[in-house]
């Protein structure tokens, strides 16, 4: 039953007048998508034009000699290289320790009886409602008075701390679907409720931490408000280092940089969606269906 | 029986968590809320108690009025714009065509990537001199359609508004034929049994069934628009379209860390605060149909 569809289920005669409307959904489909695909090609041809070639030709003609070197300008010069690294630096730290302390919380709340078991749950399930307007203003004094205004680090502290709401949220639903033959088996054979957690629950909630992880990844490699506010110029990320090179384009006329700029912040993520479609989607699914 | 003996896992596991939690977000939401009502206007200590002056100065700003009715609109066009195209596409996916993979694929992937990437690719596209979007209607002849995109008064926010939607689409498709791939065949079946035609099939049947993820997305992204900083301050920033599409999060962000009247800016966090809450209640309630089970 599953995978039917629509003109499956059809009657014989009515498939005909289905062939016009399928036409039309490819029309429909076809244009939406070869929009966003031209849209992309054009920012991939003008970061191969020189910089009087985007001044001075048309938008649509192609560049006379395709300047790969572009891009290694848009690294080296323009320090995209470096912004590049204090993205990976962030984001798989800021992930990686937030699924981890996530993931104890979550199995505590979701497999161990206790008082207030709930209100953790929804405690930390609040903050997903709360946007970080309300956050930014204290937290900015108080990195500023603990000295935490330089480098990375007060950031990722933050980026750990934004993702709680979502990683909780999921893992406690992967926990939760776990069986119990295995925790109840290994505690009978005297196996410590750490052991149990650390050899055996950790292990097979191990699809749904790859999938919370590469979901809160993503957030944290795209995030820019955060940046904006945390971190000075030198040690920007990605996206705030982008944000500054257009911002500077308007009269120092780098713009092929900046185009350049895009792809490298874009392919990446669009080479780990094409290869991970699978986890993604189902991480992303995860947080706003039930079930 | 042996459930107890974890309880004493319970303490040290959740403690990272709830401390860091604590500290770097309840913490400061109460600060906001309680510097709401304080005159803080300096990096000092100083931050007298002024109770609702802030909220009564806010309202009667003009420059916030404007900025509330921009986020307001936001909120409605972006749910405007998505609604039928999601819809279509969402459906689109389910029929039988082919290069599904790669449509899927290209619905999706804007919502992956970064605020700044979209927003900059949508800036240059609608730049004026040499964005594509002018430059193809100056070829076919519309040139009266060329417009600033995101310096003109009547375009500048729903210009915004549509990277963010194009932005978002991903999302709604992904969730939207999700849903719709639940349904199962024989309800469509029996109702074209019935007699009803393709179109009273959709509206009668499939909608219905979908409504609790509508419902879900578009409260998601009321409570994003109520929000929304990035895509403003990107793609208006300090130029001269700011006025137009100036919403109630970069007024606040200008308040805060241009002005320094901090009080102010705590009071606007805390105001859309209370109003995320009263809509997604609000919303909650009014679209409480029963989510259909099957």
């Amino acid at each position: 039953m599953q995978g039917m569809t629509y003109e499956q289920g059809l009657p014989k005669h009515r498939k005909g007048k289905f062939r016009f409307g399928r036409a039309l959904i490819y029309a429909g489909v076809g244009l939406y998508c070869l929009s966003s695909v031209l849209a992309f090609s054009w920012v991939f041809m003008i970061s191969l034009k020189t910089t009087t070639e985007f001044l001075t030709t048309s938008p649509w003609a192609l560049p006379a000699v395709p300047q790969f070197e572009n891009y290694l300008t848009a690294w080296n010069k323009a320090k995209i290289g470096v912004y590049f690294g204090n993205s990976i630096l962030t984001s798989v730290a800021g992930a990686t320790i937030s699924v981890f302390i996530s993931s104890l919380a979550a199995y505590v709340i979701a497999r161990v009886p206790f008082k207030f078991n709930g209100l953790f749950g929804n405690y930390f399930l609040i903050g997903y409602m709360v946007p970080a307007m309300l956050t930014i203003i204290p937290l900015f004094f108080m990195m500023v008075n603990l000295g935490l205004n330089k480098g990375l680090f007060p950031l990722i502290l933050i980026y750990i701390a934004a993702g709680f709401p979502f990683n909780t949220f999921v893992l406690r639903g992967f926990f939760e679907s776990l069986p119990s033959e295995l925790e109840e088996a290994a505690t009978v054979d005297g196996a410590s409720p750490f052991r149990v957690f650390w050899q055996i629950m950790l292990p097979l909630a191990w699809p749904g931490l790859v999938s919370t992880f590469l979901i809160n990844f993503l957030s944290l490699w795209n995030e820019f408000f955060l940046a904006l506010i945390f971190l000075r110029a030198e040690d920007a990320t990605l996206p705030l280092g982008l944000f500054y090179m257009a911002q500077k384009a308007l009269y120092s006329a780098q713009w092929t940089d900046l185009f350049a700029g895009i792809l490298i912040v874009s392919v990446p993520v669009l080479i780990v969606f094409a290869l991970l479609q699978d986890q993604i989607t189902r991480g992303m699914t995860s947080g706003a269906l039930k079930g | 029986m042996y459930q107890k003996s974890r309880r004493s896992l319970v303490i040290p596991f959740l403690l990272p968590a709830f401390l860091l939690y604590t500290i770097l977000r309840f913490i400061p939401v109460v600060q906001t809320i309680w510097s709401s009502f304080t005159n803080w206007q300096g990096a000092g200590r100083e931050a007298p108690f002024y109770g609702l002056r802030n909220y009564q100065l806010m309202f009667m700003d003009p420059q916030f009025l404007n900025a509330a009715k921009n986020t307001a609109a936001f909120a409605i066009y972006g749910v405007i714009i998505l609604l039928i195209p999601a819809l279509f596409l969402s459906w689109a996916l389910t029929q039988n065509i082919k290069f599904k993979g790669i449509f899927r694929f290209v619905i999706i992937s804007p919502h992956l990537l970064s605020v700044v990437a979209v927003a900059l690719l949508w800036k240059l596209l609608y730049d004026p001199g040499f964005g594509p979007i002018n430059n193809l209607l100056k070829l076919v002849g519309l040139k009266s359609w060329a417009l600033p995109w995101l310096g003109d008064s009547n375009t500048a926010l729903v210009a915004v508004v549509i990277a963010a939607a194009w932005a978002q689409m991903g999302m709604w498709v992904l969730l939207i034929s999700a849903g719709l791939e639940r349904i199962p065949p024989e309800l469509l079946e029996a109702a074209r049994i019935d007699g009803a035609n393709e179109w009273q099939v959709f509206w009668g049947v499939t909608i219905p069934l979908v409504w609790g993820i509508l419902r879900t997305l578009i409260i998601l992204w009321i409570i994003l628009s109520l929000q929304v900083f990035a895509w403003v301050y990107i793609m208006s920033g300090t130029s001269s379209g700011s006025v137009l599409t100036e919403v109630i999060a970069t007024l606040l962000y200008n308040r805060a860390f241009s002005s320094y009247q901090w009080g102010l800016a705590c009071a606007m966090a805390t105001f859309l605060l209370i109003v995320i809450f009263v809509l997604s209640a609000v919303t909650n309630w009014l679209t409480k149909r029963e989510v259909i089970e099957y």
